[in-house]
């Protein structure tokens, strides 16, 4: 379940042996969101190339899997499929279904042209769209530098074929200070190539004549009278708190783009009602040194077992799928064990460095909603830990109904959980009995 | 660790705990609520929040479910309606012979209950969008509907403004008796009181064993469908005329009829499975399209509508499908009310005056005879 980069390299590897494979995925084409890629596009990663047209895979896109139930004879996938019914049982799961964006609740994040990262990220390598002309990149953590790398690069692009255009970053603020890499020194001295993928995105950076101004963090976005320009303010974050020292700033753009890195994608584990343990206060589904989950019979892999991007995610799902294959014990695992190791310490590194302040709710004084879908608001859950007497998200969820609407949390439970921990309660497992898109004409089939 | 005092204990922090200490409250007495997660965290979090008088069949039950109905708008007016009380009506249909569900609503109207027969014209004026082939229903305008967590949560908040005292995230360890007293035992806590009111849900029976007494609730677990936010397809309560056969029913297997509705959010509600499988909360693929089923048919137009989640709640119930209401005839000092099934919402206000009542010694509204835990205590005494 899931043809991103952990989906796919364990398809490599099984579909080098003679065993029958279906790959499911929600959209249209294989790649994930690390190698989403235009229709007309070759596949991002040549390396994988070969393994898309391999007979012994049967590819199953634009499929929603809105169930699964266990058995001693295996476990039955239920999906829908442009309205068909998949009723199909399976000796081994491999659950590869990656990780939802993260952005923070900010007064205006709600406002035109307020988007995520990522969802730039689409227009540009899936349109070949830039959404406007000032432009700035903020939130915390590595995501942010591939977003402006082909930012940089559409930009050229674009006053190349049109030298009138004037498309500019105007802003690139991240929220932690450069002297928090310390906290990742081990993991770096293990993983030196990650020192010149930053170097590199730096000179590059210099070259264009941009900056990260570090230690900063948005706290409003306001409409201005000009169409479509906002103007937002930039404050210090010193520790867990917004400062006033040094002063904060205003600035105009038109398209602000957020990322506060990723947070699991919990649903297919919560559905098998898989074990999850909390890793820097993500919850993630458990397993042992060959990906294998609490339950007989599934493997997990990529990002569902901690956020690390896309390179442990690959190792993960060969590893997954050597085991499948009864090879989990093989030196070829082995090795590939080793290098997930060292490539998590950085990535673990990282997440420390990166780590978003719980308290990123009290940087502005201003109420602001926290769930779209129900239109919840920060107060309003604050209140139901305060009057109401919730004690986690659950509860909380069942008296103002953040978490209840058309995306089941997939958004806000995170920001919720943080509020949650504020007011002293423990986290609150995910649980989405509702797998995917499926409605009461397609059950009733 | 300094013992608390005080003159009644109730445990359980859910709709009917929340309305015994209402009703305590009322009476004078100083009140605990204690509970082992915090409130409304056991079944009253997992159900439709439904009063309904429509779907009993004339008896104690009834009798109980008519006078708590009127009592939950007077604890609205009282405390103020945080809590989306609302007398939207319900509707009983029929697809075949109607001639039982007449029976039963001429019964119900003999029994006190507001009922109005309505033919194929009525019921579209009623619910334009529901099948055309159904033929036959019951209008009951009495049927009303809250939203049962904020209830139990707002009811607690304004009585602790009027001297009630909520302790959440206390677990009974251990219920003793000594010379006039009764003393609860927590992990963290000591209490002594007078009285206790066991309103433990479907932890009641469990309850009952930590006083050295004996009380048969066990649960039955409840699917309930949530759509997405939908148009307002569905304006009351709706449900097939068989769910009320099933509701009194003890067979063990799977058994499914619909009951429709929509909520003040847009969603729509499809209820009303009942299976008897102890605490195992898996989700079974079959009862989910069994109730889509049931539900397209009713009204077609949901046939498009997505389906978001499922909610899996336990009810607690007796052997007889009465609830349990009334002194433990063991354990002096003892009261339990609990076994309230799917009805517990509906019946909470009137179940939490008939506990005050019995234990200030005044006449219960109702005849408190049938709901009484000597009935399944006497083989102990």
């Amino acid at each position: 379940m899931g043809a991103g980069p952990a989906g796919l390299a364990a398809a490599r590897i099984l579909s080098e042996h003679s065993v029958s494979v279906d790959v499911f995925d929600q959209y249209p084409r294989a790649g994930g969101q690390y190698w989403r890629h235009a229709k007309n596009e070759p596949f991002p990663a040549e390396s994988f190339k070969t393994t898309l047209t391999s007979s012994r895979l049967n590819w199953l896109f634009e499929c929603s899997i809105w169930q699964i139930e266990s058995e001693k004879s295996g476990h039955t996938i239920y999906a829908i499929q442009n309205g068909r019914t998949i009723e199909r049982t399976y000796d081994a799961l491999l659950i590869a279904t990656g990780a939802i964006e993260r952005p923070l609740p900010i007064p205006g994040w709600t406002l035109p042209g307020v988007m995520t990262a990522g969802a730039l990220q689409s227009l540009i390598k899936g349109q070949g769209l830039i959404p406007g002309e000032r432009i700035v990149v903020a939130g915390s953590g590595p995501f942010l530098f591939p977003v402006i790398e082909s930012l940089q690069k559409s930009i050229q692009q674009s006053s190349s074929s049109n030298p009138s255009s004037d498309i500019r970053i105007v802003g690139i603020f991240e929220a932690r200070k450069l002297s928090r890499w310390l906290l990742n020194s081990v993991g770096l001295l293990l993983n030196p190539e990650k020192v010149i993928d930053a170097m590199r995105f730096l000179i590059n950076l210099k070259r264009e004549k941009l900056r990260v101004t570090t230690g900063r963090v948005i706290t409003s976005i306001k409409d201005t009278n000009s169409k479509n320009v906002k103007r937002i303010s930039v404050m210090p974050l010193k520790g867990e708190k917004v400062s006033n020292n040094p002063t904060g700033q205003e600035l105009d753009c038109d398209v602000i783009a957020i990322s506060y890195g990723f947070t699991p994608d919990l649903t297919i584990p919560s559905i098998l009602k898989l074990k999850t343990v909390n890793k820097e206060d993500d919850e993630i589904v458990m397993v042992d040194s060959n990906q294998r989950s609490s339950k007989l019979g599934v493997w997990a892999a990529g990002e569902i077992t901690g956020i690390g991007g896309h390179e442990i995610a690959i190792r993960e799902g060969e590893i997954a799928a050597l085991d499948i294959l009864g090879k989990g014990g093989s030196l070829t695992s082995a090795i590939r064990k080793i290098d997930r190791w060292r490539k998590q310490i950085f990535a673990t590194g990282l997440a420390r460095v990166y780590k978003v302040s719980k308290r990123w709710f009290e940087w502005n004084a201003d109420d602001v909603v926290v769930c779209r879908c129900e239109e919840v608001s920060r107060d309003e859950i604050i209140n139901s830990f305060r009057e109401l007497g919730a004690d986690s998200v659950r509860t909380s969820k069942l008296f103002t109904r953040a978490g209840m609407g058309m995306c089941q949390g997939r958004l806000c439970h995170r920001n919720v959980q943080d509020i949650a921990r504020v007011f002293g309660s423990e986290s609150t497992k995910i649980s989405r009995p509702i797998g995917g898109a499926v409605t009461l004409g397609e059950l009733s089939d | 660790m300094k013992p608390l005092r005080t003159e009644v204990v109730i445990i359980g922090a859910g709709i009917v705990g929340a309305m015994c200490a209402y009703y305590v409250n009322r009476a004078g007495l100083k009140a605990i609520v204690i509970d082992r997660g915090t409130v409304a965290s056991g079944t009253t979090g997992a159900g439709e929040g439904n009063i309904m008088v429509s779907d009993k069949s004339p008896g104690p039950e009834l009798e109980l479910a008519l006078k708590s109905r009127d009592m939950w708008f007077e604890v609205a007016q009282d405390l103020g309606n945080e809590f989306e009380l609302v007398a939207k009506g319900g509707l009983a249909v029929s697809r075949g012979d109607a001639s039982s569900l007449f029976e039963l609503s001429n019964s119900q109207s003999v029994a006190g209950v507001q009922t109005k027969r309505v033919g194929a014209s009525e019921i579209q004026e009623l619910e334009p969008f529901i099948s055309k082939a159904i033929q036959n229903g019951v209008h009951y305008p009495q049927d009303a509907q809250c939203q049962p967590m904020l209830a139990a949560a707002h009811i607690l908040r304004q009585l602790q403004r009027r001297g009630l005292e909520f302790i959440g995230h206390q677990e009974v360890l251990k219920i003793e008796r000594k010379s006039e007293n009764l003393t609860v035992r927590t992990s963290t806590l000591e209490i002594q009181s007078d009285f206790v009111v066991n309103a433990a849900g479907t932890w009641a029976g469990e309850i009952a064993r930590l006083a050295g007494s004996e009380l048969p609730i066990m649960p039955r677990r409840g699917f309930i469908l949530v759509t997405a936010p939908l148009p307002k397809y569905v304006n009351h309560k709706v449900y097939d005329s068989d769910y009320v056969d099933n509701v009194a029913s003890s067979d063990a297997d799977l058994q499914t009829s619909t009951v429709i509705e929509g909520t003040q959010s847009g969603t729509i509600l499809i209820g009303a499975s009942r299976e008897r499988v102890g605490f195992d909360k898996s989700i079974s693929v079959s009862v989910i399209q069994r109730l889509a089923r049931q539900a397209t048919s009713l009204f077609p137009i949901l046939a498009g509508a997505q389906l978001l989640r499922v909610y899996n709640g336990f009810r607690p119930y007796s052997p007889d499908h009465l609830p349990v209401i009334g002194a433990d005839s063991l354990i002096p000092g003892l009261y339990h009310c609990a076994g309230h099934e799917g009805a517990g919402i509906g019946l909470s206000a009137g179940s939490g005056k008939v506990i005050a009542q019995l234990i200030k010694n005044e006449i219960p509204i109702v005849n408190p005879e049938p709901f009484s835990p000597a009935r399944f205590q006497m083989a102990y005494l």
